[in-house]
């Protein structure tokens, strides 16, 4: 996964993670800690529906496309928001 | 939105050369063909916006290109080719390639899983391993995974379609792969960790999809196909890539991944280009109708949809019917729907239903199904073999939907005739053929069967006798000449004598609210007698203790109810059910995790415990 490389990139990096953990949290049935570091399909057992729900999702907002084949090394809160920056930033 | 606005210019297919539907020797002769007329492929991106567009004659160019490319490899006729199937002209350019250069294409599958990485890749390493692939090429963004699965392979090159564009292979006289040769190798059978790899003949190829063009699907120039069905399953390469090439029409085509999330782009692809054909496994029209429900302001013309087909996985009548009603008013048919039956063995298609009718809806007793192996009418349960006239069916249904009334009942869809040169017969264990309705395991016989599996002969002497029949390791039955499937052999359920569709049980427990749809997976596990214990496996979310007990409650009573079958529940993880790469269900593979992890995910009482109940915490089936 690559690193943050832009300077303005932090604040819109919080931002992402933030809209995703809300995402999340309605799924959050057992009240998993949700930060950076939670797997999303172990600790949290997210559907592959779910997943795609969330992809929809934050594609419609922040205006980008996730190609699949990326997530195969997203696992944590934090791989996807990286990723999802990543896009954004790249345009 | 929709960046391009406007629908896509449709080319006239056969403005220079006569309509030819699919009556070719080979498929490099009907992309010859093809390449002459004004059709072509348009690939679309998530939003359904056109991303790449190729005449037939720009892909027959390019194939011609990559095809001297890949020879200066150094490699030998029949030498496999791996590519991964992406939605992209450059996966459809390179298997074409293959083609010209007589090289066998060994299509690849692409990642689906968050956080799938490492499976992927093994998945990969046993595909290139099984095919001997001598060449892998895949996009840009999958290379890392490629090299690592291909890594002490010897193969010859691991890189991009685009880098094979820069070896410089000329002067080398291209040989296309000729009628009597094979055409590729599909590995959409078989599981992921034990793939088999289907040798597809050229002229198994081709009379599949001239019987597919010809009757099954009655293709015209003025036809126009939409799929979203990735390239590394048969509906996809052949159903919408094959046969609407060699019938010189186009194809517009929407990604795999982003039919996931946006169902609805497909309908939309459809309605702007006034597509004809386009055919899902019955999982997708049940998306279409979820997102349906919240979609705003939806524009849809679908009334030029006259073939909507449904193949690959057993037909839900009702998510059909739900189909229809909410797509009526944008002018879908349904008497567009057309149920099908087909499996990779046999190229693709076996049976097509008639076209421009509604779907047939077999109502059948559940009970004579289940004890007696016949198809019987509802209320005929009684003695005899007879088959009623059809008088019980009325009554059964007079009460839709009310509990207890259609619970006596299983509906089931008719997949049509088998088409021209082939016949299917149902056999009973003994192997002889059985008369109509009564239900056993299904043999088809025809130009359309596969010669083998790949490099496998025990395997393809399991499925295959020197007739030429092809046992397809599905149960079913045919009714005026129509088959309608029942359910997969292997996962037969044998329970006090009586034979359970495991498909029941799972239906049963579906129709709860609490269960997802493909949530659940019913087998048997035998004790040291061979006494069958029915297990179902239901896919739960919560981790709530008390819901968790009362679901388990719940799913063996409705399943009870409905089938008096008590079952063992055991609830997992969501998304831990293994699915095939074609997304059949694999309750073998579930029932052999099960049983060698001794998963303990059932809510029960536990020593220790004050005899309260404890859930321990579940594994993933998908290790």
């Amino acid at each position: 996964m690559s690193q943050l490389k832009s300077a303005g990139a932090p604040r819109d990096y919080q931002e992402i993670l933030q809209a995703i953990c809300t995402e999340l949290a309605k799924a959050n049935r057992r009240g998993v800690d949700l930060n950076e570091e939670t797997d999303i399909t172990a600790d949290l057992e997210v559907d592959s529906i779910a997943v795609m729900d969330l992809l929809f999702l934050l594609e419609e907002r922040y205006d980008i496309s996730v190609p699949l084949n990326e997530l195969g090394e997203v696992r944590t809160i934090g791989d996807l928001s990286k990723l999802v920056h990543r896009i954004a930033t790249e345009g | 939105m929709n960046p391009t606005g406007a629908a896509d210019s449709r080319p006239e297919p056969h403005a220079r050369a006569p309509f030819r539907a699919a009556d070719f020797d080979c498929l490099a002769e009907a992309l010859d063909y093809a390449a002459e007329g004004g059709g072509g492929l348009n690939f679309h991106g998530l939003r359904g916006e056109r991303e790449n567009h190729l005449s037939y004659a720009e892909v027959r160019a390019r194939a011609l290109y990559l095809a001297r490319g890949m020879m200066a490899q150094g490699l030998k006729r029949g030498d496999r080719v791996a590519i991964i199937a992406d939605m992209h002209p450059d996966f459809v350019c390179a298997f074409f390639a293959c083609q010209y250069a007589g090289l066998l294409a060994a299509p690849m599958p692409l990642p689906t899983a968050l956080g799938g990485r490492d499976g992927y890749v093994e998945q990969l390493r046993i595909s290139l391993k099984a095919s001997g692939a001598r060449i892998a090429l895949g996009p840009e963004a999958l290379i890392p995974q490629l090299e690592d699965a291909g890594r002490n392979l010897g193969l010859a090159l691991i890189g991009t379609v685009a880098g094979l564009v820069h070896v410089n292979g000329i002067g080398r006289q291209l040989e296309p792969l000729g009628a009597n040769e094979a055409s590729h190798i599909q590995y959409s059978s078989g599981s992921t960790t034990h793939p088999r790899g289907i040798l597809i003949g050229q002229s198994a190829l081709m009379a599949n999809a001239k019987a597919v063009a010809q009757h099954g699907l009655r293709i015209t120039p003025d036809d126009r196909c939409a799929s979203w069905l990735p390239f590394y399953h048969d509906m996809g390469l052949i159903g919408f890539m094959v046969i609407p090439m060699s019938c010189q029409v186009s194809i517009d085509y929407y990604q795999t991944d982003g039919f996931a999330r946006r169902p609805l782009q497909w309908l939309e692809l459809m309605s702007r280009n006034a597509c004809t054909i386009a055919f899902s496994p019955a999982f997708g029209y049940d998306l279409c109708v979820r997102r349906a429900a919240s979609a705003r302001d939806l524009d849809l013309d679908l009334s030029r949809w006259r073939v909507a087909g449904i193949g690959g996985e057993m037909i839900r009548p009702n998510i059909l019917n739900d189909f229809a009603r909410v797509f009526e008013p944008y002018g879908f048919r349904a008497e567009s729907f057309v149920p099908s039956y087909g499996l990779a063995e046999s190229t693709l298609a076996v049976s097509v239903a008639p076209l421009d009718t509604r779907i047939t809806v077999d109502v059948v007793d559940r009970q004579a199904l289940v004890e007696r192996n016949v198809a019987v009418r509802p209320g005929t349960n009684g003695n005899g073999n007879g088959i009623s006239n059809g008088n019980g069916n009325g009554a059964a249904f007079s009460g839709n939907g009310i509990e207890g009334r259609t619970d006596k009942t299983r509906r089931l869809v008719a997949c049509g005739h088998p088409l021209p040169g082939h016949t299917v017969e149902v056999r009973d264990a003994a192997n002889s053929a059985l008369p109509e309705r009564c239900v056993g395991r299904i043999f088809v016989k025809g130009p359309s069967v596969m010669s083998g599996y790949d490099r496998n002969s025990v395997a393809t002497d399991g499925v295959l006798d020197r007739d030429g029949w092809l046992s397809t390791g599905d149960m079913g039955y045919l009714t005026g000449g129509q088959l309608v499937i029942t359910g997969r052999q292997k996962d037969l359920i044998i329970y006090n004598g009586r034979n359970i569709w495991p498909q029941d049980l799972e239906w049963e427990a579906e129709q709860l609210p609490e269960v997802r749809n493909r949530g659940t997976a019913a087998f048997s596990i035998e004790d040291n007698d061979g006494k069958e214990t029915p297990v179902i496996l239901v896919e739960c979310r919560t981790q709530d203790s008390d819901a968790r007990i009362q679901l388990v409650s719940m799913v063996r009573s409705a399943v009870f109810r409905k089938t008096a079958i008590d079952c063992h529940v055991g609830l997992i993880p969501p998304r831990s059910l293994p699915y095939t790469t074609s997304g059949k269900l694999r309750r073998a593979k579930a029932k052999q995790t099960y049983l060698a992890k001794e998963l303990e995910c059932e809510a029960r009482p536990r020593p220790g415990n004050n005899g309260q109940p404890s859930v321990q915490r579940t594994q993933s089936l998908e290790a």
